[in-house]
This record gives structure tokens, C-alpha cells and sequence, in this order.
């Protein structure tokens, strides 16, 4: 009764964390580049926005510039968000009254004056460094950052700047729209909050029905009944199953939000497969597939241990799965600057149509040879995420039907080219999170 | 001699998990459901071995561990972290910190665990 009752708020829990994984792959997809190169400088002050908000019946149509100008500026005044114009000295030159309500001065309160006084002291070193960028006629787009009203209070805000050139197209100020996100960051923290808190309420439970199960098993709890024996082993699969499906599901979220942590260490990726052959050989038993490590010298890896091993697992693990009869087999090559780890089995292969859509979310290759479908549909996708946030990549390198499939996993070896650009990238991710 | 653990655990069910599979196992059990009796219970029961959970009522694991760090009394006893929280950079920290293992609930079975805590009392 009660592990019914855990197995049922475990599930309700997953799909939970699946709706809310997929609403935040979606922003992320939205999200757009932080900075871009300004392409084709805008003559005269005409922002995109205005033209396409423009309404089919505005009177702006047929009639003179002027008052197309005043019907810009009344949008420009009724917009929510602040509209600010500062000139390239750093002086606010407009301020329209979605200005007002965010940081709360009066528009001639704030014109003429320098446009710091809306930045808190700890981020005064940010206004030279963005009016350089204006100089040069780039745009800011969505920064994420934070400002202060006129009562001292923080902000956060984001941020898109674009710069205001006169009739020769010379560069004489800037626009910024800053829009408060101070919602969108509550429900940020509230998200993750709910995903740390899950996580841990999900495991709980989970581990006590493994952990019973195992010692029902060693007879902990009196005499083992045979009958017992195939529903705990489902059961006990299921329970694996869930623990996995709970773990990939956090770390994909993980992955999309940047916090996940990457401890990068240089190690033998040798030594990681026989670790995980050793987790693997009971499985590879069981069904009489070889297991074969073709060993030769090569130079360490950097990269996550753990995270290695979890890709590792996955692609082995997968191979076994995959293959009815025969081996599966794991040779090195040193490529450039990358370790390959060719994962090779005498497995069912993948047909042409599925290979497509091999690395996509909850995907699920059916085996034809077996009734069961194991895992999580989320294995090959994390895999592949996780590798290139490393430095490497999983692909499908070869396969054919009834002859067995060939994938390949790279790292970079240990101070190589991509190795540091790997580390530099995962550094900036973790700073990054950090400012906003 | 018999080894006294003390398992500080917030979640019933896990506690009695554990207590029984230690006690098959041959040690003398002792357990605590929150941070403060854990504490106590270090100081009276004088344990071996003590398994420590994070996330907890009134002491959190975290707590626990900060101030069993500076007191010269209790600091001699092994602590191994018994969680469910997965962070590689805080479960480093633990270890630089002194606790002699960060075992993982979801991922070791009761008896691994005895297996693990066993290792550690023969061979420190």
C-alpha cells in the first residue's frame, strides 16, 4: 500500500518536472543573444518596435512627419516600460512616464542630469564600458542587470540600448528600454526552489523502496518466498528506472538554467571504462554479451569524472541493451586534440528513419528483438549535452540493420586547445548566473 | 567489540531502514530524528560512527557538522554524510572538511552502506 502510494506522488512529481522542463527549454529557445554588432546603422531614430506596433488606422499613415512624430512620442510616453535617452557624455536627455513610475524621479527631475544616478554604486564601472559600446554602434540587447530607483531600492531589470545617430548618421546618444523583471526573477528562483525541493522529497522515498526491496532480498526481513522473487525484481527495475528518470530530468534542468556544476579534473578515460565495465558486467552476463576494452597508451582527458562515467554508462549500457548476440566493444583514438571512445556493437542497428531523431528529448528507439523498452528516452540527449558542454560530443557514426551500430563519445585531452576553452566557458557560465 | 553507529535521519521510514539493516549487520544502533538530538545524542551516547542526513528540522546536517568541527570533544568521531542532495562542490567541501565518506540514499543500498562504513572503521 504505501509504496503505491510513494510510486503514485513520484510520478505525479515527474510529470511535473517534465512540464515544467519543457516550458524552460521553450524560453530558453526565446531567450536571444545577450550583445550584437549593430548591421545597418539607422539614419534617423525610427525604433523597429513603433513601425510594427503601429495600429492599421493610425493617422500616422498619410499625414506629415510631425505628427507621425507626436504619435511616436505618445506611444513612447504610454509605454510600461522606462524609455530613456542619454546622450554620449552619459546626461539623460528624455524620459518618458514609464521612466517615472520605475525609478521614480520626475521627468525634469532627471533630465540633465547624469544617467548614474540610477545605477547603484557596486555597478557604477558598467556605464563607461556601455557607452564605449554605443560609441562604436553596437546594440545591447536584454541585458540582465540591476538599477536603483530614487529611494535607493535595487531593480533588476532588463536592458536593451541602442544607439541615436543625427542626419549624417553621425552617432549622438543613445535609447535604453529597461524593463522590470523583478517578477520574472521571483518566478526564476521559485522554479528552482521547486526543483531543489522535489528533487530531494522525490529521492527520499525512492531510496526507501530500494533500499527495502534489497533487504526483503537478502532476507532482512525473514525468509525469501520464491513467488516474491520476479515482482521484486520488476519492482526493483521500476525503482532504478524512476531514480534515473528523477536524475536526468534535474540535470537537464540543470543544464538549461546553467547551474550545473562541472568539476573538471584530468584523468584516464581508460580507467573510467573499466570502472563502469565492472557496473555492467551482471547486466552484460545475463545476456551473454562480450564486453571488450581494446587498451592502448593514450594521453588523460580533462573533464568531469562523474559526468563521464554517467555518459559512458549510458552508451554502454545502451549497446548491451541493443544487442542480442555477440560483443559489445570499446577502443581509443587520439584525434587532434580530441580522445575518441568508439563504442562498437553486433547489435540490431538503427534504421535511416530513426537516426534523426536519435538525440532528441524522450525519444525512445524501439528494440525490435525485445518486449521490454527500458530507460528514459532522455539518455542520448543528456549525453550529448553534457559532452559538448565538456569540450566533446556524442554522434552516431555508423549503423547498420542486424549488423550493430557504432557511436562515438570525445573529450579534449588534457591541455589541449579545446580543453581550456571548455574550462573558459564553463567559468563564464557560473559568473554569469552569478551577476544575474 | 560491538561498533555503536548513530544514525541522524529525519525520515522515519529511512531510520528504521537503516537501524535494522545495521543492527543484522552486528552494531549497536542508536538513532536521532533531528539536528539538536543528534547533537545530544553524540555527546551521551558516545558513537563510533555517525551517519549524518543534510536536510533536517531544527539542526540541519549542515549545522550539525559546523559546530561538531570545533568542538574538541566531538570532533574525533567519524561522520560520513548520508544524503539525498546531489552537488558534487558541496559534497567536496564535506570531505575537505573531514567527514570520511558522502554516501548517496537513492544510489547505495542499505547493505553497501554497512559495507562502506565497515571499510572505513577497519581502515580509518
Amino acid at each position: 500500500m504505501i509504496y503505491s502510494f510513494f510510486i503514485f506522488f513520484g510520478i505525479i512529481f515527474v510529470i511535473a518536472l517534465v512540464v515544467l522542463i519543457i516550458i524552460n527549454s521553450r524560453k530558453a529557445e526565446e531567450r536571444p543573444e545577450s550583445i550584437s554588432k549593430v548591421r545597418d546603422p539607422v539614419k534617423n531614430y525610427q525604433p523597429n518596435f513603433i513601425e510594427e506596433s503601429l495600429p492599421v488606422e493610425a493617422p500616422a499613415m498619410n499625414n506629415p512627419r510631425s505628427e507621425n512624430k507626436s504619435f511616436i512620442a505618445s506611444i513612447v510616453d504610454s509605454a510600461d516600460d522606462a524609455i530613456i535617452g542619454k546622450s554620449l557624455d552619459g546626461r539623460i536627455t528624455s524620459w518618458n512616464r514609464g521612466a517615472e513610475k520605475l525609478y521614480g524621479y520626475p521627468a525634469d527631475q532627471a533630465i540633465g542630469q547624469p544617467v548614474s544616478i540610477i545605477f547603484p554604486p557596486e555597478l557604477k564601472d558598467d556605464l563607461p564600458k556601455i557607452l564605449s559600446r554605443i560609441k562604436k554602434g553596437e546594440h545591447i540587447k536584454h541585458y540582465q542587470t540591476v538599477r536603483m530607483d530614487n529611494t535607493g531600492r535595487r531593480i533588476a531589470v532588463s536592458i536593451t540600448i541602442s544607439p541615436v545617430t543625427d542626419e549624417k548618421g553621425e552617432i549622438i546618444g543613445a535609447t535604453a528600454i529597461d524593463r522590470d523583471i523583478t517578477q520574472e526573477m521571483e518566478l526564476d528562483r521559485l522554479k528552482d526552489e521547486f526543483i531543489s525541493l522535489t528533487s530531494h522529497a522525490l529521492r527520499t522515498p525512492l531510496s526507501a523502496i530500494k533500499g527495502l526491496i534489497s533487504m526483503i532480498y537478502q532476507g532482512d526481513y525473514g525468509p525469501m518466498n520464491k513467488n516474491l522473487e520476479k515482482p521484486l525484481s520488476n519492482i526493483s527495475i521500476s525503482t532504478e528506472r524512476l531514480i534515473q528518470l528523477v536524475n536526468d530530468l534535474l540535470n537537464i534542468s540543470k543544464i538549461q538554467t546553467g547551474k550545473l556544476e562541472f568539476v573538471l579534473t584530468v584523468f584516464s578515460v581508460e580507467k573510467s571504462i573499466s570502472k563502469v565495465f565492472k557496473l555492467l558486467e551482471p547486466l552484460a552476463k545475463e545476456s551473454k554479451i562480450e564486453l571488450k576494452l581494446a587498451a592502448n597508451k593514450l594521453p588523460d582527458v580533462q573533464a568531469d569524472i562523474e559526468k563521464t562515467e554517467e555518459i559512458l554508462n549510458n552508451l554502454l549500457s545502451n549497446a548491451l541493451k541493443f544487442t542480442n548476440k555477440g560483443s559489445v566493444e570499446v577502443s581509443l583514438q587520439h584525434n587532434n586534440d580530441l580522445i575518441w571512445v568508439i563504442v562498437r556493437d553486433t547489435g540490431v542497428g538503427i534504421a535511416e528513419k530513426d537516426r534523426s531523431k536519435l538525440f532528441r528529448r524522450f525519444v525512445q528507439i524501439a528494440n525490435p528483438t525485445s518486449k521490454h523498452i527500458t530507460g528514459t528516452g532522455l539518455g542520448l540527449y543528456l549525453s550529448k549535452m553534457l559532452a559538448q558542454k565538456m569540450g566533446g560530443d556524442v554522434w552516431l557514426a555508423a549503423s547498420e540493420l542486424k549488423k550493430g551500430s557504432t557511436f562515438v563519445f570525445s573529450l579534449p585531452s588534457a591541455g589541449s586547445k579545446p580543453a581550456d576553452e571548455a574550462k573558459l566557458n564553463l567559468v563564464k557560465k557560473v559568473n554569469n548566473s552569478k551577476l544575474i | 567489540m560491538m561498533n555503536k553507529i548513530l544514525i541522524i535521519e529525519d525520515d522515519q521510514i529511512l531510520v528504521q531502514m537503516y537501524e535494522t539493516k545495521f543492527k543484522h549487520a552486528g552494531f549497536e544502533v542508536e538513532t536521532a530524528l533531528d539536528g539538536v538530538t543528534g547533537l545530544e545524542k553524540m555527546r551521551t551516547d558516545k558513537p563510533d560512527f555517525v551517519l549524518l542526513d543534510i536536510v533536517m528540522p531544527k539542526l540541519s546536517g549542515k549545522d550539525l557538522f559546523e559546530k561538531v568541527r570545533f568542538d574538541p570533544e566531538l570532533q574525533k568521531i567519524p561522520i560520513a554524510i548520508l544524503t539525498n542532495v546531489d552537488n558534487p562542490k558541496e559534497q567536496a567541501e564535506y570531505l575537505n572538511k573531514g567527514a570520511v565518506g558522502y554516501f548517496k540514499k537513492s544510489v547505495l543500498t542499505p547493505a553497501q552502506v554497512v559495507e562502506e562504513v565497515r571499510n572505513i572503521l577497519i581502515h580509518g
